[in-house]
Protein backbone atom coordinates (compact mmCIF):
# COMPACT_ATOMS: atom_id res chain seq x y z
CA UNK A 1 0.00 0.00 0.00
CA UNK A 2 2.53 2.16 1.13
CA UNK A 3 4.57 2.02 -2.31
CA UNK A 4 1.19 2.61 -4.49
CA UNK A 5 0.51 5.58 -2.32
CA UNK A 6 4.30 6.63 -2.87
CA UNK A 7 4.23 6.37 -6.85
CA UNK A 8 0.36 8.21 -6.51
CA UNK A 9 2.29 10.93 -4.63
CA UNK A 10 4.74 11.04 -7.27
CA UNK A 11 2.53 11.08 -10.06
CA UNK A 12 0.79 13.66 -8.42
CA UNK A 13 3.79 15.69 -8.24
CA UNK A 14 4.79 15.17 -11.63
CA UNK A 15 1.07 16.10 -12.85
CA UNK A 16 1.74 19.62 -11.42
CA UNK A 17 5.18 20.03 -12.63
CA UNK A 18 4.06 19.17 -16.10
CA UNK A 19 1.02 21.62 -15.65
CA UNK A 20 3.23 24.88 -14.49
CA UNK A 21 5.89 23.50 -17.40
CA UNK A 22 2.58 24.09 -19.34
CA UNK A 23 1.92 28.16 -17.93
CA UNK A 24 6.18 28.30 -19.11
CA UNK A 25 7.27 28.02 -15.13
CA UNK A 26 11.24 26.61 -16.16
CA UNK A 27 11.83 26.26 -12.51
CA UNK A 28 8.90 23.52 -12.20
CA UNK A 29 10.18 21.88 -15.76
CA UNK A 30 13.86 22.23 -14.88
CA UNK A 31 12.37 20.21 -11.33
CA UNK A 32 10.79 17.52 -14.07
CA UNK A 33 14.27 17.60 -16.02
CA UNK A 34 16.04 16.26 -12.50
CA UNK A 35 13.41 13.86 -12.15
CA UNK A 36 13.32 11.92 -15.03
CA UNK A 37 16.46 12.49 -16.90
CA UNK A 38 18.63 9.53 -15.44
CA UNK A 39 16.51 7.11 -16.43
CA UNK A 40 15.55 8.46 -20.21
CA UNK A 41 19.28 9.27 -20.76
CA UNK A 42 20.14 6.08 -19.75
CA UNK A 43 17.44 4.80 -21.92
CA UNK A 44 18.77 6.91 -25.16
CA UNK A 45 22.27 5.46 -24.15
CA UNK A 46 20.84 2.10 -24.56
CA UNK A 47 19.20 2.37 -27.57
CA UNK A 48 21.72 4.80 -29.44
CA UNK A 49 25.36 3.18 -27.99
CA UNK A 50 27.17 6.42 -27.72
CA UNK A 51 26.67 9.55 -25.33
CA UNK A 52 27.10 12.54 -28.10
CA UNK A 53 23.63 11.03 -29.73
CA UNK A 54 22.00 10.03 -26.49
CA UNK A 55 22.15 13.41 -25.40
CA UNK A 56 20.53 15.34 -28.37
CA UNK A 57 17.99 12.43 -27.76
CA UNK A 58 17.22 13.79 -24.78
CA UNK A 59 17.53 17.26 -25.90
CA UNK A 60 14.99 16.77 -28.49
CA UNK A 61 12.56 14.81 -25.90
CA UNK A 62 12.62 17.51 -23.35
CA UNK A 63 12.35 20.20 -25.45
CA UNK A 64 9.34 18.55 -27.08
CA UNK A 65 7.63 17.57 -23.43
CA UNK A 66 8.33 20.95 -23.15
CA UNK A 67 6.20 22.46 -26.09
CA UNK A 68 3.49 19.75 -26.03
CA UNK A 69 3.33 19.84 -21.78
CA UNK A 70 -0.27 21.46 -22.65
CA UNK A 71 -0.94 18.38 -24.43
CA UNK A 72 -0.55 15.82 -21.69
CA UNK A 73 -3.74 13.86 -20.14
CA UNK A 74 -3.39 12.84 -16.34
CA UNK A 75 -5.57 10.55 -17.18
CA UNK A 76 -3.94 8.25 -19.51
CA UNK A 77 -0.72 7.81 -18.33
CA UNK A 78 2.01 8.94 -15.94
CA UNK A 79 4.23 11.92 -16.91
CA UNK A 80 6.71 9.69 -16.41
CA UNK A 81 4.89 6.96 -18.91
CA UNK A 82 4.48 9.80 -21.71
CA UNK A 83 7.92 10.84 -20.93
CA UNK A 84 9.42 7.61 -21.93
CA UNK A 85 7.45 7.28 -24.64
CA UNK A 86 8.45 10.50 -26.29
CA UNK A 87 12.13 9.61 -25.44
CA UNK A 88 11.83 6.12 -26.72
CA UNK A 89 10.22 7.71 -30.13
CA UNK A 90 13.15 10.59 -30.81
CA UNK A 91 16.21 7.88 -30.04
CA UNK A 92 14.39 5.28 -32.40
CA UNK A 93 14.37 7.88 -34.82
CA UNK A 94 18.00 9.33 -34.45
CA UNK A 95 18.99 5.76 -34.82
CA UNK A 96 17.19 4.89 -38.03
CA UNK A 97 18.38 8.29 -39.75
CA UNK A 98 22.20 7.17 -38.24
CA UNK A 99 21.39 3.85 -39.64
CA UNK A 100 20.85 5.29 -43.14
CA UNK A 101 23.36 7.18 -43.07
CA UNK A 102 25.39 3.75 -42.46
CA UNK A 103 27.74 5.24 -40.22
CA UNK A 104 26.11 3.25 -37.58
CA UNK A 105 28.29 1.19 -35.16
CA UNK A 106 26.99 -1.82 -33.65
CA UNK A 107 26.57 -1.85 -29.78
CA UNK A 108 29.41 -2.76 -28.00
CA UNK A 109 28.91 -4.19 -24.31
CA UNK A 110 32.14 -3.08 -22.98
CA UNK A 111 31.30 0.48 -24.30
CA UNK A 112 28.26 0.55 -22.80
CA UNK A 113 29.60 -0.23 -19.40
CA UNK A 114 31.79 2.05 -19.93
CA UNK A 115 29.55 4.91 -20.88
CA UNK A 116 26.63 3.69 -18.12
CA UNK A 117 27.93 3.58 -14.38
CA UNK A 118 26.53 6.33 -12.35
CA UNK A 119 29.86 5.81 -10.12
CA UNK A 120 31.25 8.01 -12.35
CA UNK A 121 29.25 10.98 -11.53
CA UNK A 122 30.01 12.63 -8.11
CA UNK A 123 26.73 14.22 -8.31
CA UNK A 124 24.82 10.85 -8.30
CA UNK A 125 23.53 10.52 -4.83
CA UNK A 126 24.75 7.36 -2.79
CA UNK A 127 20.39 6.48 -2.49
CA UNK A 128 20.06 6.39 -5.90
CA UNK A 129 22.75 4.67 -6.37
CA UNK A 130 21.95 1.97 -4.01
CA UNK A 131 18.79 1.89 -5.75
CA UNK A 132 19.97 1.70 -9.11
CA UNK A 133 22.21 -1.41 -7.63
CA UNK A 134 18.86 -2.59 -6.15
CA UNK A 135 16.45 -2.58 -9.43
CA UNK A 136 19.37 -3.65 -11.22
CA UNK A 137 19.48 -7.12 -9.42
CA UNK A 138 15.76 -7.29 -9.67
CA UNK A 139 15.77 -7.40 -12.99
CA UNK A 140 18.75 -9.92 -12.88
CA UNK A 141 16.52 -12.17 -11.23
CA UNK A 142 13.70 -12.01 -14.17
CA UNK A 143 13.62 -15.13 -15.70
CA UNK A 144 15.92 -14.95 -18.69
CA UNK A 145 12.78 -15.23 -21.83
CA UNK A 146 10.86 -12.59 -19.75
CA UNK A 147 13.86 -9.98 -19.61
CA UNK A 148 15.00 -10.64 -23.09
CA UNK A 149 11.58 -10.27 -24.71
CA UNK A 150 11.18 -6.64 -22.57
CA UNK A 151 14.98 -5.52 -23.88
CA UNK A 152 14.61 -6.61 -27.09
CA UNK A 153 10.75 -4.74 -27.72
CA UNK A 154 12.16 -1.76 -25.62
CA UNK A 155 15.53 -0.90 -26.88
CA UNK A 156 15.47 -2.03 -30.35
CA UNK A 157 13.40 -1.18 -33.26
CA UNK A 158 11.95 -4.44 -33.67
CA UNK A 159 7.94 -4.68 -33.86
CA UNK A 160 6.71 -7.26 -31.64
CA UNK A 161 6.04 -9.68 -34.63
CA UNK A 162 9.88 -8.92 -35.49
CA UNK A 163 10.59 -10.10 -31.55
CA UNK A 164 8.17 -13.42 -31.99
CA UNK A 165 9.87 -14.16 -35.02
CA UNK A 166 13.48 -13.81 -33.44
CA UNK A 167 12.55 -16.00 -30.38
CA UNK A 168 10.66 -18.25 -32.20
CA UNK A 169 7.87 -17.37 -29.90
CA UNK A 170 3.82 -16.61 -30.78
CA UNK A 171 3.01 -13.07 -30.78
CA UNK A 172 0.62 -13.28 -27.94
CA UNK A 173 3.30 -15.13 -25.91
CA UNK A 174 5.68 -11.99 -26.35
CA UNK A 175 3.31 -9.17 -25.07
CA UNK A 176 2.60 -11.71 -22.06
CA UNK A 177 5.97 -12.29 -21.14
CA UNK A 178 6.40 -8.63 -21.31
CA UNK A 179 3.12 -7.88 -19.14
CA UNK A 180 4.60 -10.79 -16.63
CA UNK A 181 8.02 -9.48 -16.55
CA UNK A 182 6.80 -5.55 -15.69
CA UNK A 183 4.54 -7.52 -12.93
CA UNK A 184 7.43 -9.33 -11.58
CA UNK A 185 9.48 -6.42 -11.63
CA UNK A 186 7.20 -4.62 -9.06
CA UNK A 187 6.77 -7.67 -6.74
CA UNK A 188 10.32 -8.25 -6.94
CA UNK A 189 11.36 -4.74 -5.40
CA UNK A 190 8.35 -5.04 -3.39
CA UNK A 191 10.22 -8.24 -2.13
CA UNK A 192 13.53 -6.24 -1.56
CA UNK A 193 11.50 -3.38 0.27
CA UNK A 194 12.80 -1.24 -2.34
CA UNK A 195 10.96 1.66 -4.38
CA UNK A 196 11.79 3.63 -7.54
CA UNK B 1 -12.26 -7.97 -15.15
CA UNK B 2 -10.21 -6.93 -17.58
CA UNK B 3 -9.32 -9.26 -20.10
CA UNK B 4 -5.57 -10.70 -20.71
CA UNK B 5 -5.32 -8.63 -23.64
CA UNK B 6 -5.99 -6.04 -22.66
CA UNK B 7 -3.72 -6.64 -19.99
CA UNK B 8 -1.04 -7.10 -22.29
CA UNK B 9 -1.80 -4.13 -23.95
CA UNK B 10 -1.70 -2.11 -21.46
CA UNK B 11 2.21 -3.63 -20.41
CA UNK B 12 2.43 -2.10 -24.08
CA UNK B 13 1.44 0.94 -23.54
CA UNK B 14 3.15 1.88 -20.47
CA UNK B 15 6.49 1.37 -21.83
CA UNK B 16 4.96 2.95 -25.36
CA UNK B 17 5.00 0.03 -27.42
CA UNK B 18 1.21 0.57 -28.63
CA UNK B 19 1.27 2.83 -32.08
CA UNK B 20 -1.51 3.97 -34.63
CA UNK B 21 -5.05 2.60 -34.50
CA UNK B 22 -3.79 -0.05 -31.35
CA UNK B 23 -2.98 3.25 -29.50
CA UNK B 24 -6.13 4.56 -30.31
CA UNK B 25 -7.98 2.09 -29.60
CA UNK B 26 -6.39 1.70 -26.30
CA UNK B 27 -6.65 4.79 -24.85
CA UNK B 28 -10.43 5.07 -25.49
CA UNK B 29 -11.04 2.13 -23.47
CA UNK B 30 -8.51 3.56 -21.27
CA UNK B 31 -10.71 6.65 -20.65
CA UNK B 32 -13.47 4.92 -19.91
CA UNK B 33 -12.13 2.16 -17.55
CA UNK B 34 -11.36 2.68 -14.41
CA UNK B 35 -10.65 -0.77 -13.90
CA UNK B 36 -7.85 -0.41 -16.82
CA UNK B 37 -6.64 2.71 -15.67
CA UNK B 38 -5.70 0.54 -12.12
CA UNK B 39 -3.80 -1.70 -14.04
CA UNK B 40 -2.06 0.81 -15.69
CA UNK B 41 -0.88 2.27 -12.79
CA UNK B 42 0.40 -1.07 -11.33
CA UNK B 43 2.35 -1.59 -14.03
CA UNK B 44 3.67 2.14 -14.28
CA UNK B 45 5.59 0.95 -11.07
CA UNK B 46 7.26 -1.89 -12.96
CA UNK B 47 8.06 0.30 -15.87
CA UNK B 48 9.98 2.83 -13.91
CA UNK B 49 11.76 -0.48 -12.46
CA UNK B 50 12.47 -1.32 -15.56
CA UNK B 51 13.87 1.93 -17.16
CA UNK B 52 15.65 2.38 -13.22
CA UNK B 53 18.05 -0.32 -14.37
CA UNK B 54 19.99 1.76 -16.99
CA UNK B 55 19.52 4.86 -14.99
CA UNK B 56 22.80 7.19 -15.65
CA UNK B 57 22.76 10.73 -14.80
CA UNK B 58 23.72 13.37 -17.78
CA UNK B 59 26.25 15.23 -18.05
CA UNK B 60 25.90 18.72 -16.16
CA UNK B 61 25.90 20.98 -19.30
CA UNK B 62 23.00 19.35 -20.67
CA UNK B 63 20.75 20.22 -18.14
CA UNK B 64 22.53 24.03 -19.00
CA UNK B 65 21.63 23.53 -22.63
CA UNK B 66 18.24 22.07 -22.43
CA UNK B 67 16.87 24.98 -20.55
CA UNK B 68 18.69 27.72 -22.26
CA UNK B 69 17.02 26.45 -24.84
CA UNK B 70 13.37 26.21 -23.53
CA UNK B 71 14.23 29.54 -22.33
CA UNK B 72 14.52 31.06 -25.54
CA UNK B 73 11.53 28.83 -27.56
CA UNK B 74 12.26 31.26 -30.72
CA UNK B 75 14.74 28.87 -32.27
CA UNK B 76 17.70 30.95 -33.84
CA UNK B 77 17.70 29.55 -37.30
CA UNK B 78 21.34 28.62 -38.87
CA UNK B 79 22.66 31.30 -41.39
CA UNK B 80 23.67 29.87 -45.06
CA UNK B 81 26.83 30.79 -44.27
CA UNK B 82 28.44 28.45 -47.12
CA UNK B 83 26.75 30.85 -49.64
CA UNK B 84 28.01 34.20 -47.91
CA UNK B 85 31.57 32.84 -49.06
CA UNK B 86 30.47 32.43 -52.66
CA UNK B 87 28.54 35.62 -52.82
CA UNK B 88 30.93 37.47 -51.83
CA UNK B 89 33.51 36.51 -54.32
CA UNK B 90 30.94 37.42 -56.84
CA UNK B 91 30.42 40.69 -55.43
CA UNK B 92 34.31 41.55 -55.26
CA UNK B 93 36.08 39.13 -58.02
CA UNK B 94 34.36 41.73 -60.83
CA UNK B 95 35.63 44.68 -58.97
CA UNK B 96 39.25 43.63 -58.34
CA UNK B 97 39.65 42.05 -62.26
CA UNK B 98 38.47 45.97 -63.44
CA UNK B 99 40.76 47.61 -61.14
CA UNK B 100 43.13 45.15 -62.65
CA UNK B 101 42.83 45.85 -66.03
CA UNK B 102 43.13 49.62 -65.39
CA UNK B 103 46.39 49.87 -63.71
CA UNK B 104 48.06 47.00 -65.77
CA UNK B 105 48.26 49.07 -68.38
CA UNK B 106 50.02 52.05 -66.59
CA UNK B 107 51.70 50.09 -63.77
CA UNK B 108 53.32 46.68 -64.56
CA UNK B 109 54.24 45.98 -61.62
CA UNK B 110 51.13 46.45 -60.01
CA UNK B 111 49.39 44.60 -62.78
CA UNK B 112 51.49 41.10 -61.49
CA UNK B 113 50.19 42.01 -58.16
CA UNK B 114 47.00 42.83 -59.07
CA UNK B 115 46.93 39.26 -60.91
CA UNK B 116 48.28 37.47 -58.27
CA UNK B 117 45.37 38.82 -55.93
CA UNK B 118 43.28 37.51 -58.96
CA UNK B 119 44.70 34.12 -58.78
CA UNK B 120 44.37 33.97 -54.93
CA UNK B 121 40.43 35.03 -55.87
CA UNK B 122 40.37 32.21 -58.68
CA UNK B 123 41.67 29.80 -55.91
CA UNK B 124 39.34 30.48 -52.92
CA UNK B 125 36.46 30.71 -55.35
CA UNK B 126 37.71 27.50 -56.57
CA UNK B 127 37.59 26.23 -52.85
CA UNK B 128 34.61 27.75 -52.38
CA UNK B 129 32.72 25.65 -55.53
CA UNK B 130 34.62 22.34 -54.12
CA UNK B 131 32.61 23.40 -50.84
CA UNK B 132 29.32 24.06 -52.57
CA UNK B 133 29.59 20.93 -54.69
CA UNK B 134 30.93 18.75 -51.17
CA UNK B 135 27.25 20.55 -50.03
CA UNK B 136 25.42 19.38 -52.81
CA UNK B 137 26.46 16.17 -53.05
CA UNK B 138 25.47 15.94 -49.32
CA UNK B 139 22.35 17.30 -50.06
CA UNK B 140 21.99 14.77 -52.54
CA UNK B 141 22.50 12.06 -50.61
CA UNK B 142 20.22 13.56 -47.49
CA UNK B 143 17.25 13.71 -49.89
CA UNK B 144 17.87 9.86 -51.35
CA UNK B 145 17.75 9.25 -47.71
CA UNK B 146 14.65 10.85 -46.92
CA UNK B 147 13.01 9.26 -50.01
CA UNK B 148 13.71 6.42 -48.81
CA UNK B 149 12.35 7.02 -44.92
CA UNK B 150 9.36 8.32 -46.83
CA UNK B 151 8.72 4.88 -48.57
CA UNK B 152 9.12 2.89 -45.71
CA UNK B 153 6.59 5.10 -43.96
CA UNK B 154 4.38 4.37 -47.13
CA UNK B 155 4.42 0.50 -46.94
CA UNK B 156 4.54 0.86 -42.90
CA UNK B 157 0.78 2.61 -43.54
CA UNK B 158 -0.29 -0.03 -46.22
CA UNK B 159 0.70 -2.46 -43.35
CA UNK B 160 -1.28 -0.71 -40.95
CA UNK B 161 -4.36 -0.08 -43.52
CA UNK B 162 -4.31 -3.89 -43.93
CA UNK B 163 -4.55 -4.92 -40.18
CA UNK B 164 -6.79 -2.05 -39.64
CA UNK B 165 -9.04 -3.68 -42.64
CA UNK B 166 -8.66 -6.66 -41.16
CA UNK B 167 -9.40 -5.57 -37.42
CA UNK B 168 -13.21 -4.37 -38.80
CA UNK B 169 -12.06 -0.61 -37.23
CA UNK B 170 -11.09 0.84 -40.99
CA UNK B 171 -14.42 3.30 -40.85
CA UNK B 172 -12.55 5.89 -38.95
CA UNK B 173 -14.13 9.15 -39.71
CA UNK B 174 -13.70 12.47 -38.85
CA UNK B 175 -15.34 15.64 -38.55
CA UNK B 176 -14.73 19.20 -37.97
CA UNK B 177 -17.03 21.28 -35.89
CA UNK B 178 -17.52 24.57 -36.55
CA UNK B 179 -19.63 27.47 -35.06
CA UNK B 180 -23.17 27.58 -36.43
CA UNK B 181 -24.81 31.19 -37.42
CA UNK B 182 -26.23 31.91 -34.42
CA UNK B 183 -23.66 30.61 -31.83
CA UNK B 184 -23.06 32.69 -29.42
CA UNK B 185 -19.11 31.87 -29.35
CA UNK B 186 -17.63 32.39 -33.07
CA UNK B 187 -13.68 31.60 -32.70
CA UNK B 188 -13.96 27.66 -31.20
CA UNK B 189 -13.04 25.13 -33.14
CA UNK B 190 -13.73 20.78 -32.27
CA UNK B 191 -12.75 17.76 -34.39
CA UNK B 192 -13.94 14.01 -33.86
CA UNK B 193 -12.55 11.62 -34.77
CA UNK B 194 -15.16 8.84 -34.73
CA UNK B 195 -14.93 5.22 -35.86
CA UNK B 196 -18.66 4.32 -35.91
CA UNK B 197 -19.04 3.04 -32.23
CA UNK B 198 -16.66 5.32 -30.06
CA UNK B 199 -15.07 8.47 -30.87
CA UNK B 200 -12.67 11.20 -29.66
CA UNK B 201 -13.61 14.77 -29.47
CA UNK B 202 -10.76 17.47 -29.43
CA UNK B 203 -11.78 20.80 -28.64
CA UNK B 204 -9.31 23.98 -28.76
CA UNK B 205 -10.52 27.83 -27.67
CA UNK B 206 -13.59 26.18 -25.94
CA UNK B 207 -14.61 29.09 -23.57
CA UNK B 208 -16.22 28.59 -20.07
CA UNK B 209 -20.03 27.76 -20.69
CA UNK B 210 -22.37 30.24 -18.80
CA UNK B 211 -22.74 29.88 -15.48
CA UNK B 212 -25.01 26.98 -14.40
CA UNK B 213 -25.05 25.55 -17.76
CA UNK B 214 -22.25 22.77 -19.63
CA UNK B 215 -21.92 22.19 -23.21
CA UNK B 216 -23.32 18.62 -24.09
CA UNK B 217 -22.03 16.54 -27.08
CA UNK B 218 -24.61 15.07 -29.63
CA UNK B 219 -24.59 12.20 -32.34
CA UNK B 220 -26.35 13.69 -35.19
CA UNK B 221 -27.95 10.32 -36.54
CA UNK B 222 -29.87 9.60 -39.55
CA UNK B 223 -31.56 6.64 -38.28
CA UNK B 224 -32.48 8.67 -34.73
CA UNK B 225 -35.29 11.22 -34.70
CA UNK B 226 -33.75 12.96 -32.24
CA UNK B 227 -29.81 13.65 -31.20
CA UNK B 228 -28.46 11.07 -29.07
CA UNK B 229 -26.15 12.56 -26.40
CA UNK B 230 -23.15 11.19 -25.32
CA UNK B 231 -21.70 13.27 -22.55
CA UNK B 232 -21.04 16.70 -21.44
CA UNK B 233 -17.62 18.63 -22.73
CA UNK B 234 -15.52 19.22 -19.77
CA UNK B 235 -13.57 22.70 -20.70
CA UNK B 236 -10.47 22.70 -18.86
CA UNK B 237 -7.70 25.39 -18.58
CA UNK B 238 -5.25 23.79 -20.76
CA UNK B 239 -6.27 23.86 -24.36
CA UNK B 240 -6.94 21.23 -26.25
CA UNK B 241 -9.67 19.58 -24.08
CA UNK B 242 -9.86 15.99 -24.71
CA UNK B 243 -13.21 14.14 -24.80
CA UNK B 244 -13.80 9.93 -25.78
CA UNK B 245 -17.31 8.95 -25.57
CA UNK B 246 -19.22 5.75 -26.46
CA UNK B 247 -22.53 5.75 -28.25
CA UNK B 248 -25.16 3.73 -26.24
CA UNK B 249 -25.33 1.23 -29.68
CA UNK B 250 -23.71 0.86 -32.91
CA UNK B 251 -24.22 4.25 -34.80
CA UNK B 252 -22.95 3.14 -38.48
CA UNK B 253 -24.87 5.49 -40.12
CA UNK B 254 -23.82 8.78 -37.88
CA UNK B 255 -24.10 12.10 -39.88
CA UNK B 256 -22.48 14.40 -37.76
CA UNK B 257 -22.24 15.79 -34.11
CA UNK B 258 -22.75 19.05 -32.48
CA UNK B 259 -22.01 20.97 -29.47
CA UNK B 260 -25.45 22.75 -27.80
CA UNK B 261 -24.92 24.53 -24.12
CA UNK B 262 -27.60 22.97 -21.15
CA UNK B 263 -27.93 23.19 -18.20
CA UNK B 264 -25.56 21.98 -15.70
CA UNK B 265 -25.86 18.36 -15.82
CA UNK B 266 -27.01 18.18 -19.36
CA UNK B 267 -29.85 17.20 -20.70
CA UNK B 268 -31.56 14.13 -22.36
CA UNK B 269 -32.49 15.85 -25.57
CA UNK B 270 -31.13 19.29 -26.51
CA UNK B 271 -32.90 21.91 -25.19
CA UNK B 272 -30.14 25.18 -25.54
CA UNK B 273 -29.01 26.62 -28.67
CA UNK B 274 -26.69 24.72 -30.59
CA UNK B 275 -22.76 26.21 -30.51
CA UNK B 276 -20.74 23.88 -32.81
CA UNK B 277 -21.56 21.71 -35.37
CA UNK B 278 -19.92 19.11 -38.63
CA UNK B 279 -20.26 16.87 -40.76
CA UNK B 280 -19.06 13.22 -41.22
Amino acid sequence: VSEQAHHDAQRAHDADLIRRAAAQDQSAFAQLYDRLSGPLYGLCLRVLGNPVDAQDALQDAMIQLWRKAGTYDPELSSVFTWAVRVTRSRAIDRMRARARRKDSQPLEESDLHEQRGPDDDASVTLQSRESAVAVRECLARLPVEQRSVMELAFYYDLSHQEVADRMSLPLGTVKSRIRRGLTQLRGLIRATGGSV
Amino acid sequence: MIPNHLRDDAALYVLGLLHGADLLAFESELARSAELQSVVRELEIGSEIFLATELVTPPRELRTRILEAVSAPAAHSDPASGNDLETESKIIRPEIARDTTQRSILFPALSALAAAIAICFAIIQTNALRETQAKLAELSQSNATQTGELQKQVADLIAQNEQLKESGIDRIAAASLAPTKDSQIRDAQAIVVWNGNRGVLKSATLPLPPEGHDYQLWILDANTPIPVGVGLVKVRNVDPSRMEFSAPHPMPDAKGFAISIEPAGGSSQPQGPVVLVGTL
